[in-house]
């Protein structure tokens, strides 16, 4: 299965690359924060929150086969 | 318009209110060109205008409001105005900024930046229309809070104009008293309100009609327009806005960095009553932005209590984490409504949540007693942290020791109470606790106003190249302490570069077709290293034996493991401190003892302070 994972913000700058848009196949359903993990080697705390058909969940959100998820960045606020 | 510089509006304005006097100057070229705008015009005329060793409360003291280059113009939020004087708070250099639409209504009534002396001998209001200047009487107003204030003057003076009040604290010198606009924004930090209390300066009401001049404005506009597309062609670019900055509760308390009773621990079990979620779910009413913002991170919201109900604008994050942890406030309702009696007090929420925690770790120690505060004190009560906040602004009982902040409380207090007095320089931290984050402690320790995260927000570095190690950590102290306060220079807000991953180069290709100066990006971050340097000169020339002593954070950080949380056991130990000053000054061109070297001025072209400074230097 194949996941699109879109990275928001300033986080981008600590992943491999520095791109926007990541495809990841995956062999089976695999929870944001894993894939992060095992598939970006980044540290998933760089990831505040997941949004995905148009809500927000924690990084334990295990995407469909084909999905883009979005990553949003800590805003470094107020 | 009388300028030939574009990108600007070619006038400062002096205003004397001693006398109430004022004219116009034509804008210096090499201000301009050396400073750009915002903080940089702030921080040069600063050090001109305010005469050494001048009372922060003083008529002698400027305030000064400034807008930058790109205010005001078709681009992503180019709203902010810059503020600055000597601080009350710290005693050296202060500023803040405000969003809304205050700075796009000074530029478009011809002036660059205000420069405000003097006292005047009643309640006033200054009333700027394109080229008129005018004095109120502000005595009807004297008294009332900053948000109904600001609703009576747009009654009384037309929806057009765009104003900023204080409110009792201000009026009443508390020292974290802030300047509010736009019903809930505020010019929160250094104690910027209490200037305008001191120069019984109750608001500023502006108006402008004026076209501002552009070096290419076909192509300036083309260049705005693809920013804006930028923005929103970024992947979630409308996911940021849900929540703004309260999105990063949850966050804060996951990495062990959210300040819980008074920064004791940092992480608060209730977090998730007081977060983004909650703001949307239980008291959102609207989003609200500031002029030309594509991602308003501003909530408009409608909290009840059994206190009362109220309207404010909030709670954003720091206030969240600043009234609600560190006071143990548990329900985005009571933190809402904090917010709203601090906004119309005229309080920093900051500050203000900083020193009721300071009081209420000193009463749970028993360092205060009822009979000295006039109450029972007790973590999560919103009650205690509204009496402590109108008794702070009205400088009533302890509220009078209270109003000097948590550093001249804990000198009054005494009994250790300096160790768990949180602030640095003399002003209260914000809403990361960096014990467990070297890089975000280093951004702390060496902000030039205090301790205040905007100037570097390095705390997702720290947990991106490792939370205990020192490697690297100082280099991008530095490095994030010339971008983000350029933000600040150029007049804009910051947010899309952090929040939604504009890149830096965008402001790089608009600056020249506005200015029609060809400055590249290193050629900005110059600019704003030789800001940093002059704020950090402004500090060192009205404070006696200012430098390296002034960069520790309380010793709470440095001497008490975090108790429990993901951060537990977490300390950075003060000889690990000293590395990190070590390595950040020498990265500075800065002497062991934290002041910029001779050569160092010399090379950013500061030859002024090297005069002035003399002695000091090495
Ligand atoms: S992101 Fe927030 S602070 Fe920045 S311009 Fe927009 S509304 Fe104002």
């Amino acid at each position: 299965m194949q996941v699109t994972l879109l990275v928001y913000g300033h986080a981008r700058e600590y992943f491999p690359g520095r791109a926007e848009r990541y495809q990841v196949q995956l062999a089976g359903p695999l929870s944001v924060e894993a894939i992060l993990r095992e598939h970006l080697a980044v540290n998933p705390s760089l990831v505040m929150a997941v949004m995905a058909g148009g809500q927000r969940h924690s990084r334990e959100y295990v995407p469909q086969d084909g999905e883009e998820v979005v990553l949003l960045s800590p805003a470094s606020g107020g | 318009m009388t300028t030939s510089m574009p990108g600007y509006a070619g006038r400062l304005l002096y205003v004397d209110l001693t006398s109430r006097q004022w004219e116009t100057r034509p804008l210096p070229g090499d201000l301009a060109r050396e400073y750009l705008g915002g903080r940089g015009f702030v921080a040069r005329l600063l050090w001109d205008e305010v005469p050494t060793g001048a009372d922060p409360l003083g008529p002698e003291n400027r305030v000064v409001l400034a807008t930058g280059p790109l205010t005001g113009l078709f681009l992503p939020c180019g709203g902010k105005l810059h503020l600055g004087a000597k601080s009350p708070a710290t005693g050296g250099y202060g500023d803040a900024n405000i969003g809304g639409h205050l700075a796009p209504e000074l530029k478009g009534a011809g002036y660059d930046g205000v420069v405000i002396q003097g006292r005047s001998p009643q309640p006033c209001l200054l009333v700027i229309e394109d080229d008129a200047v005018r004095f109120m009487d502000a005595t009807p107003w004297w008294g009332q809070g900053a948000i109904e204030s600001e609703a009576r003057l747009k009654a009384e003076l037309g929806e057009a104009f765009q104003i900023m009040t204080i409110g009792p604290a201000g009026e009443n010198l508390v020292k974290y008293a802030c300047i509010s606009h736009d019903f809930g924004r505020q010019a929160g930090r250094t104690g910027v309100g209490a200037v305008f209390g001191s120069k019984r300066l109750k608001a500023v009401a502006i108006r402008g009609s004026k076209d501002i001049p552009v070096f290419d404005a076909r192509a300036a506009q083309a260049e705005g327009r693809r920013m804006y597309e930028v923005c929103f062609g970024k992947p979630g670019f409308e996911e940021w806005t849900p929540y703004g900055t309260a999105g990063v509760t949850d966050w804060v308390n996951e990495v062990g960095a959210f300040p819980t009773r008074n920064f004791q621990t940092t992480y608060f079990p209730q977090h998730t009553e007081i977060n983004g979620r909650k703001l949307k779910e239980r008291i959102l009413v609207t989003d609200k932005g500031c002029f030309g913002c594509p991602i308003p991170c501003g909530k408009y919201s409608k909290v009840k209590v059994p206190r009362g109900m109220a309207y404010v604008e909030g709670p954003e994050y720091e206030t969240i984490a600043l009234m609600g942890g560190n006071c143990a406030v548990a329900t985005i309702e009571e933190v809402g409504y904090a917010n709203y009696i601090a906004d119309e007090l005229g309080l920093d929420t900051i500050s203000g949540g900083n020193v009721v925690a300071f009081a209420i770790e000193c009463y749970e120690k028993g360092l205060l007693t009822e009979a000295q505060v006039g109450r029972k004190l007790a973590w999560g009560c919103l009650d205690s942290l509204v009496f402590l906040l109108e008794k702070i602004a009205r400088r009533e009982g302890i509220g009078d020791l209270l109003a000097e902040g948590v550093k001249v409380a804990a000198a009054v207090i005494k009994g250790g109470s300096d160790k768990f007095a949180i602030h640095v320089k003399g002003l209260e931290w914000s809403g990361y606790d960096a014990r467990y984050a070297p890089a975000m402690m280093l951004s702390y320790m060496t902000a030039d106003v205090g301790a205040h995260h905007n100037r570097s927000w390095a705390i997702t570095y720290d947990v991106a190249m490792g939370r205990k190690s020192l490697e690297g950590k100082a280099e991008k102290v530095v490095e994030l302490q010339h971008i983000r306060p350029l933000f600040d220079v150029l007049g804009l807000c910051r947010f899309p570069w952090v929040e939604i991953g504009f890149e830096l180069e965008n402001y790089a290709a608009i600056f020249p077709l506005v200015t029609g100066w060809n400055y590249s990006w290193q050629d900005l971050l110059r600019v704003s290293e030789r800001i940093w340097n002059l704020t950090r000169a402004f500090s060192a020339r009205e404070i006696d034996h200012y430098g390296r002593a002034f960069d520790y954070p309380p010793p709470r950080f440095y001497e008490e493991p975090v108790p429990d949380g993901p951060a537990q056991g977490q300390l950075i130990p003060k000889p690990q401190l000293d590395e990190l000053l070590d390595r950040y000054y020498r990265i500075r061109g800065w002497d062991e003892g934290g002041l910029p070297t001779r050569e160092k001025l010399q090379e950013l072209g500061l030859q002024f302070v090297v005069d002035t400074l003399g002695p000091k230097l090495s």
